[in-house]
């Protein structure tokens, strides 16, 4: 089948004029009959869905919309963050090949819960730059099976709030934190990644935590961008918690 | 079952390790506990020092630290219930989730034990590279560069929290994570001739919206046509060198200093929220169907198990929805370059070459042990490289074989490949995906200047724009693996073909 191949090619030639809509949407006529056009434009008949031009209503929007982008949004290079995802006054951010770690900490496990979630809000835009709108206060509810998957769940939530309804959390005041028959052993407890481990006492019910979220709506105009979050992962995730301090280990994927 | 891992020292670590050929190495069992089969990884003698480093660190630290070595993954895949022929590292591997980026494992359909693991796809599912084709030379551009870079970032939303510029609704996002894009060609935004030149056609149809959550569903929305952050991009891109004229000209590339763009992205909040609910699912799967895996990270459920099915479901589902991102994105390109050049996209031939996806799992048929097989085939940071002749690649590509795009890093050079019966037999059809990191991101941020990075693009004569300036460091050419070794070893390999070679000379970038 070499023979088939000639050196002249069948596209790239300039101001090759094929009949096309305006807008480039719609289906080409059948008239090019060159090999392996023919079955791409003759639709309809091979049980593909028949094409509907782009009416000018959805035109006009998409032009708006990219209109408005242009003049919201022109960094001439990208406008500097200022913060470089430095640490906090209770975070840090650790060093990671593909990713990055989150550790966060406070005087007890509420507080370094309530740390965890601005350090890594402020890797998705610079908090100094985001007020609080009490209007927008949100109150919800986070639960777990261990302190592990509370964790993972609670990021997990401020993370949805911000990529669904760009809601970015300048403040999480936790109002309630509730764990099921606390066990004895209150030293280091480390769960090295592992949602697995779990001791008598956290089997018997569900970690929750009731937060109130203080922040505003995301806009392009006032906040910067900075690195967007994918997941949240298990990964290496540590939870210590001692006398009068703890510490949170997170990776997130980015 | 505790990780995985005696304390060896690295000498003995690398007893488990042998050269197969100059650009081969077997990672013997053993290595890990419970390998059902053995390892393989690819490099030539420039990344390898970068492998054995990155173990080396591992054995110093007594096994206690941050993260597994790729070589330690690639063997903690093998020993997962179901696999076949062999795990496999691509060139560009490094550590990742679970499995490594750049690694491809397949798994018998037909076993009843055989798993699928989200981990073996990766958070960003059917994240992939479309490369786009003009008839526009670098002299054309010449002189627009900037304001044509700069309207490509006006069209294109890019970085966090930016929002699509397509009006969808609620009930538009269901039947594009049901068509794909078949959704797109309805809606007028894609070209019919855009599927066929797509992996799937752009639709996989056991994709089930049903099975992706409310949440994945909310957080989809909004992004529909947004290019994303991290290494996402979108590039204008010259043809620096052809090294096969016979497969270029099949993908309509005729001249050195032809204008292409190049759209990396995903399926967005989407595919990462499916994946992530998946994880919490499998989670509770295997420890009903008491499935044991080296590492926790490898959470997966039996391919027949309702976990599984649903995963399977759901994933596709977020595939059409990245495929449809991605069409969305083409249709925004287009019009910028309609715009500035004051031709219709068709009158400037903006084609779609190919569009590869490189985090995905598939069904497919493979040889395996002389006869025909049915293999779910895991590819994290791996391009699908289909041969010439094979019945899924389109009739354009069935004499050059199928084209891989292999993104480089920003102001690096981008790859076409195409796909090779070597690769088939070795790799499952699988080749690299793009640089792979080899640096961290903060370490990038501490060590890279922001204007040097800036200034060096500026010499090589690449315009660029940018949503976030710290992400100019973390993504400079020097976080990477050089992207000219790991095709150069994916040629070497045989088990896919350099055929183009660009270079950028402008880049949009979350």
């Amino acid at each position: 089948m070499e023979e088939e191949w000639k050196p002249l090619p069948r596209r790239g030639t300039k101001k090759r004029r094929r009949v096309r809509p305006e807008n480039g949407g719609e289906g080409a006529p059948c008239q090019d009959t060159q090999e392996g056009h023919v079955k791409a434009t003759c639709l309809g008949e091979s049980g593909q869905p028949p094409q509907k031009p782009l009416d000018t209503s959805q035109m006009q929007q998409v032009t708006a919309a990219v209109r408005r982008r242009a003049a919201e949004h022109r960094p001439e290079r990208g406008e500097d963050m200022g913060n470089d995802g430095v640490a906090g006054e209770f975070y840090e951010y650790l060093d990671h090949t593909a990713d990055v770690q989150l550790h966060a900490w406070g005087k007890d496990l509420t507080h370094a819960f309530e740390n965890i979630v601005p350090c890594m809000l402020n890797y998705m835009t610079d908090l100094s730059k985001v007020d609080v709108d009490p209007s927008q206060t949100q109150t919800f509810e986070v639960e777990g099976h261990d302190l592990s998957s509370l964790l993972f769940a609670w990021l997990d939530e401020f993370l949805f709030r911000f990529s669904s309804e760009a809601f970015v959390c300048k403040e999480a005041k936790i109002l309630e934190f509730v764990r099921p028959l606390e066990n004895a052993n209150t030293s280091s407890k480390s769960t090295g990644g592992a949602v697995g481990k779990l001791n008598e006492g956290e089997r018997q019910g569900k970690y929750t935590i009731k937060v109130q979220a203080e922040g505003e709506t995301f806009t392009l105009t006032k906040h910067p961008q900075g690195t967007e979050v994918k997941a949240i992962t298990y990964s290496a995730m540590q939870i210590h918690e001692n006398e009068g301090r703890a510490d949170l280990y997170v990776i997130i994927d980015i | 079952m505790a990780n995985g891992s005696v304390v060896r020292t690295f000498e003995e670590e690398m007893g488990f390790l042998h050269r197969e050929t100059p650009t081969r190495f077997r990672i013997d069992k053993g290595c890990v506990p419970n390998m059902k089969v053995e390892g393989a990884f690819y490099v030539n003698t420039k990344l390898e020092e970068l492998m054995f480093a990155e173990l080396k660190q591992h054995t110093t630290a007594g096994g206690v630290g941050g993260f597994l070595p790729a070589v330690k993954q690639i063997a903690n895949v093998a020993a997962l219930p179901g696999i076949v022929g062999r795990s496999i590292g691509l060139p560009d591997v490094h550590s990742g989730y679970g499995f490594a980026i750049g690694n491809v494992a397949a798994f018998a359909v037909a076993d009843t034990e055989a798993i699928v693991s989200p981990g073996g796809v990766g958070f960003d599912i059917n994240c992939g590279v479309r490369l786009i084709r003009t008839n526009l030379t670098e002299e054309d551009v010449r002189g627009k560069r900037e304001k044509l870079t700069q309207s490509l970032f006006d069209h294109i939303p890019v970085g966090v929290g930016s929002k699509g510029v397509i009006p969808t609704s609620a009930a538009d996002l269901e039947a594009a994570l049901e068509m794909g894009m078949d959704w797109s060609l309805r809606e007028g935004y894609a070209w019919a001739e855009d599927n066929e030149h797509c992996e799937e056609n752009g639709r996989m149809r056991q994709a089930d919206p049903t099975k992706v959550g409310m949440r994945a569903k909310k957080r989809g929305l909004p992004q529909l046509g947004t290019l994303g952050a991290g290494n996402h991009y979108a590039e204008i891109q010259v043809v620096e060198e052809i090294h096969d004229p016979r497969a270029a000209a099949r993908m309509g590339i005729d001249q050195i200093g032809q204008v292409c763009v190049m759209i990396h992205s995903g399926s967005r909040g989407l595919g990462h929220q499916v994946a992530t609910d998946a994880l919490v699912e499998m989670e509770r799967a295997m420890a009903r169907d008491g499935i044991l895996t080296n590492d926790r990270q490898l959470a997966c459920a039996r391919i027949q198990s309702p976990e599984g099915q649903n995963y399977l479901a759901a994933m596709a589902a977020a595939a059409n929805f990245a495929w449809v991102n991605r069409s969305s994105m083409t249709f925004l390109t287009r019009q910028a370059f309609a715009k500035m050049f004051e031709a219709t996209p068709d009158d400037l031939d903006m084609h779609v070459i190919y569009d590869v996806s490189h985090n995905i799992a598939k069904v497919e048929e493979h040889m395996y042990q002389g006869r025909p097989k049915t293999l779910l085939v895991h590819r994290k940071g791996s391009t699908r490289a289909f041969p010439p002749n094979h019945p899924l690649i389109p009739v354009d590509y069935q004499f050059t074989g199928q084209p891989v795009l292999i993104g480089g890093t920003m102001g690096t050079c981008s790859y076409v490949l195409t796909g090779t019966d070597k690769g088939l037999e070795e790799t499952f059809g699988s080749t690299c995906h793009g640089a792979g990191r080899a640096q961290s991101r903060n370490k990038s941020r501490k060590t890279l200047e922001y204007t040097e990075v800036l200034a060096a693009l500026e010499e090589k004569g690449i315009s660029i724009r940018v949503a976030s300036p710290k992400l100019v460091m973390e993504e400079a050419p020097e976080s990477y693996k050089d992207v000219t070794q790991v095709v150069d070893t994916c040629h070497e390999a045989g088990i896919s073909r350099k055929a183009i070679k660009l270079r950028p000379i402008a880049v949009v970038k979350g």
